[in-house]
């Protein structure tokens, strides 16, 4: 999937932020979700932490690599 | 001891603080053991954490009080306390047949090469039937394929008491058409008291374990 103009040329600190504040709000998700034993928590751990996380770890991996490649 | 679940959330905990710890504090990375950290915590943490989280719900997800989170199924629950030994899922709850914490799944997940997977697809069913669909009664509810022998004989297969039951062999191929699901456990007249909530309310139950 091609990365929108704006995040490329952010700069890498930024993207990583970006990225760590997305996980942040994925994982946090995640622990919510294992408060109760409810299917609806299974589908916010589905519908919303997982590609929260996901998100972020996919910024992280482009960040980096696209990182590499300018260097 | 910590539980698996407690252990679990201390490790979502954990990696939370370590993504945490990159948001604030960026310029670590600009050092080699700060990116080595950021690898760590942007990726191979979080990816287990989700591995771990996944791994928990669906372990929840075959548990009694999960199946019995929906209000729908609250008559379903109750019949396991019926005091009556002809309801067979309360007989077989009662008397430890079945795990009393996971006793739905334990009846009612397919014991194939994917059954667990099949299960688990199944209750995504239920939950598009629950919340964006029209979830019938409690008395209205049915199985979706008709309850199939091998889930029984999974266990009762090779059972003396099975075996020799001589209900069983009131004619010398019924043993061999009840092993092969052309003759149901629970539609021939047999053992064709299930929950049967309809009868609930005038069922008796068994206060000591509730």
């Amino acid at each position: 999937m091609p990365m929108s103009p704006t995040l490329r040329n952010l700069p890498i600190e930024r993207r990583l932020r970006l990225a760590a504040i997305l996980i942040c709000l994925g994982l946090l998700a995640l622990l919510l979700t294992l408060i109760r034993i409810h299917p609806l928590a299974f589908m916010a751990f589905i519908l919303v932490g997982c590609p929260l996380v996901a998100a972020g770890i996919g910024i992280f991996l482009y960040s980096i690599v696209s990182h590499v490649a300018e260097g | 001891m910590l539980s698996p679940a407690a252990l679990e959330i201390v490790f979502i905990g954990t990696a939370l603080a370590l993504a945490a710890l990159i948001g604030f504090r960026v310029e670590l990375t600009q050092a080699r053991g700060g990116r080595i950290l950021a690898f760590v915590a942007l990726f191979i943490v979080p990816v287990l954490a989700m591995g771990l989280g996944f791994s928990e719900h669906m372990q929840r997800a075959e548990s009694t009080r999960f199946c019995l989170s929906c209000h729908v199924m609250d008559d379903f629950g109750q019949s396991l306390y019926v005091d009556d030994p002809s309801y067979i899922p309360a007989k077989h709850f009662q008397n430890n047949l079945v795990p009393r914490e996971h006793a739905c799944y334990t009846c009612h997940t397919d014991y194939t090469m994917f059954g667990t997977l099949h299960s688990k697809f199944r209750g995504l069913r239920h939950l598009y039937v629950q919340y964006l669909g029209t979830p019938p009664a409690p008395a209205e509810i049915k199985l979706y394929t008709p309850f199939n022998n091998r889930e029984c004989l999974h266990c009762h297969s090779g059972m003396r008491a099975y075996l020799e039951q001589p209900k069983h062999n009131k004619a010398p191929e019924m043993m061999a058409k009840i092993n092969s699901n052309q003759m149901s456990c629970m539609n021939s007249k047999c053992h064709d008291t299930v929950h049967d909530v309809v009868t609930l309310k005038d069922a008796t139950f068994w206060k000591a374990g509730q």
